[in-house]
């Protein structure tokens, strides 16, 4: 995990932020709220998402209280975008990701203790895919469905920040398929078929060609969640719960074709016969929050193949 | 369980600021109809797609959509046209079946259920809507010139389904998102569509297009016509192009045959040859022309192969029609259900 913190600037207060999970949406989180204040001091935590053992949870408690009792004017803001479950994950491997989310959240509580409830905020990364799974065309009143244990326990998780009052101004963010590249995270689909086509590998499709995804780049899940943190408005009684999608509904054969004319390369594919995650998952464009800009699919592969070439050359992608 | 299909409507608009608000609400009433009859499908979104209007459409789309969750408004950045906008449409669509219909209600939506029960009962994967009269636009040589060229374009390309074509149609999803995403500007998308499906089925019915009647007023102009004719021309393969090929071999095997018969005239009965000379010029102007046939027929080939492959031609795609059956089932059992309550 990562906390940052910065003193007064001459737009902002000075500010705590905690991040839970560092990967593509944590990491792009990190480097938007980074890169909006040249002051801002990021130090790394050792946390094991399943574990959070005592001394761990001493560390982070005894650091925070620390920069508090320096700036006690400062606003706290925990961003929870952690956890290792998949769409495989089964019942016991939710309910291990539930009660270390319940840890956090304890974890929290104690030390958003010393802060005045209007200077706290909650920002839970969940999972549009798991909730809305195989359902198409969603709109602002589409309901949760889960159709499998990943999008019950993203629920569970959910229900967790919604009855949390402490937690101060809660922001539930709901992000469709998201892609993007950070070294040493998770690639879905489309990182993935990037890597292949630089190394000239195969690749396979775990899904149909005619599988609908609704597929958002991470860097605009970071931007967002940035601009919610520096947000000092006071927490009202409703939490916000938004979708971030790209309102796009795009087909795996779309995405290939994508991929192979900005890499000007023909994919190797293996198409699994008899895939388990194929249904399709789509978002009506009136279902975004007014202030979320979704980047071009083109242009995220584009931004996506670039980072990965990058990073091949300096030898991180192997 | 019946799983519901969901139907996707896609209209371009250029100018249809006074058909705008009839159109939702001939698709609404659909979409109401279906809703109470409990059917196997629904219409689950309707994408109107702002190709730069030059009225006041755009504000009457944001107005719509505002009103309505499930009319989706589409604003492009400048004037791509309506192919570009059908294209933009679909790709935005997420149905299992698409209808792509006019602005100007010249395409009764009510008619949508005649595609799709034509297209479910017959497991075609694109239907058109094609005009029962040849008076479509009320003129003659309007509807003779879209006539004739169809038929041209049919006997060039060997496309026996070009007749059909027409912007009212109904298509499946996955096929027709696929053939949007490899359309460029240049591609002809019906063109594009029979890369992915040679079901294509045609559902005749009464269209007239009335705004071009009344006004003499239409979408397409002659400019607009002509590159509308030529996109559709250089996404095809045209039918002659092997056909200098063939011809080449053709004088190649004949010069060679000539040839052989020649020498051996000339060496049993030379007696028999009256003009010297002119037999091999002959053997050395048609083998000349055979070779030159077969290599400009060669390079036509690999040229029309990688403009096809420019122009996204797959492989190969797959496709799952299973779902058909629900959907015919339900039509046959309100086929049924109407012919008990008639004959009671």
């Amino acid at each position: 995990m990562i906390l940052i913190d910065w003193d007064r600037t001459a737009r902002l207060a000075p500010g705590i932020v905690l991040v839970f999970g560092t990967g593509l949406i944590g990491g792009a989180a990190v480097r938007a709220i980074v890169s909006r204040i040249g002051t801002a001091r990021k130090r790394h935590f050792e946390w094991n998402w399943a574990e959070l053992a005592a001394p761990e949870a001493t560390a982070l408690e005894a650091a925070t209280e620390e920069l508090l009792t320096a700036r006690p004017d400062a606003r706290l803001t925990v961003i929870w975008a952690a956890g290792r479950s998949g769409f495989g994950s089964d019942d016991p491997a939710m309910e291990l990701e539930l009660r270390a989310f319940r840890r956090v959240l304890a974890t929290v509580r104690r030390i958003a203790a010393a802060v005045p409830e209007e200077r706290r905020a909650f920002i839970h990364v969940s999972s549009a895919g798991g909730l809305f799974e195989g359902q198409t065309a969603c709109g602002p009143l589409a309901v949760p469905s889960p159709l499998r244990p990943y999008g019950t326990g993203k629920l569970a998780q959910e229900d967790l920040v919604l009855e949390d009052a402490g937690l101060g101004r809660r922001h539930i963010l709901r992000p469709s398929s998201v892609y993007g590249y950070a070294p040493g995270a998770r690639r879905g689909l489309i990182a993935a078929l990037i890597a292949a086509a630089v190394r000239g590998r195969p690749a396979t499709i775990m899904g149909s060609l005619t599988t609908q995804r609704d597929y958002v780049y991470a860097i605009d899940i970071g931007r967002f969640i940035a601009a919610r943190t520096f947000d000092e408005t006071p927490p009202g009684a409703a939490t916000e719960i938004a979708l971030l999608a790209s309102a796009r509904p795009t087909s795996i054969f779309e995405v290939i074709q994508l991929i192979e004319a900005h890499q000007d390369a023909r994919l190797l594919l293996r198409i699994d016969p008899r895939p388990e995650n194929a249904r399709d998952n789509t978002f009506l464009p009136n279902s975004l929050p007014s202030d979320f800009t979704p980047t071009r699919l083109s242009e995220g592969i584009a931004l996506t193949a670039a980072a990965m070439t990058h990073d091949r050359f300096m030898g991180a992608m192997l | 369980m019946t799983t519901r299909v969901d139907l996707s409507v896609v209209v371009p608009v250029f100018s249809g600021e006074a058909y705008l608000e009839r159109l939702v609400e001939a698709v609404e009433a659909v979409r109401d109809e279906w809703e109470r009859e409990g059917a196997a499908v629904s219409v689950t979104e309707l994408i109107l797609v702002d190709d730069a209007a030059i009225d006041g459409s755009e504000a009457v789309i944001d107005r719509l959509a505002a009103e309505k969750p499930w009319v989706v408004a589409l604003h492009l950045s400048r004037n791509y046209g309506q192919h570009a906008a059908t294209i933009a449409g679909i790709l935005h669509s997420s149905g299992d079946w698409i209808v792509t219909l006019d602005e100007d209600l010249q395409h009764p939506p009510e008619r949508i259920e005649d595609l799709l029960e034509h297209a479910v009962t017959r497991h075609a994967d694109v239907v058109y809507a094609r005009p029962a009269s040849a008076a479509v636009h009320g003129k003659a040589w309007r509807d003779g010139a879209s006539r004739f060229f169809k038929r041209l374009m049919e006997w060039l390309t060997g496309n026996p389904t070009l007749r059909f074509v027409n912007s009212f149609r109904l298509l499946r999803g996955p096929i027709a998102r696929a053939t949007a995403s490899v359309c460029s500007h240049s591609t002809y998308f019906d063109i594009a569509l029979f890369w992915f499906t040679q079901r294509i089925g045609a559902v005749e019915m009464e269209l007239k297009d009335e705004r071009f009647m009344r006004t003499g007023k239409s979408g397409y102009n002659l400019k607009r016509l002509v590159s509308h004719a030529q996109r559709m021309l250089f996404s095809s393969q045209l039918r002659f192009l092997s056909l200098g090929l063939w011809v080449g071999v053709a004088l190649s095997v004949i010069s060679v045959l000539a040839g052989i018969f020649f020498l051996i005239v000339r060496l049993v009965s030379p007696e028999t040859i009256g003009v010297q000379g002119w037999t091999s010029l002959f053997v050395a102007v048609t083998l000349s022309a055979g070779l030159l046939s077969v290599m400009v027929g060669l390079c036509l080939q690999y040229l029309s192969t990688l403009v096809l492959k420019a122009h996204g031609r797959p492989t190969f795609f797959t496709i799952d029609r299973s779902a058909d059956h629900a959907l015919s089932e339900w039509f046959a059992r309100r086929g049924a259900e109407g012919s008990e309550s008639n004959a009671a």
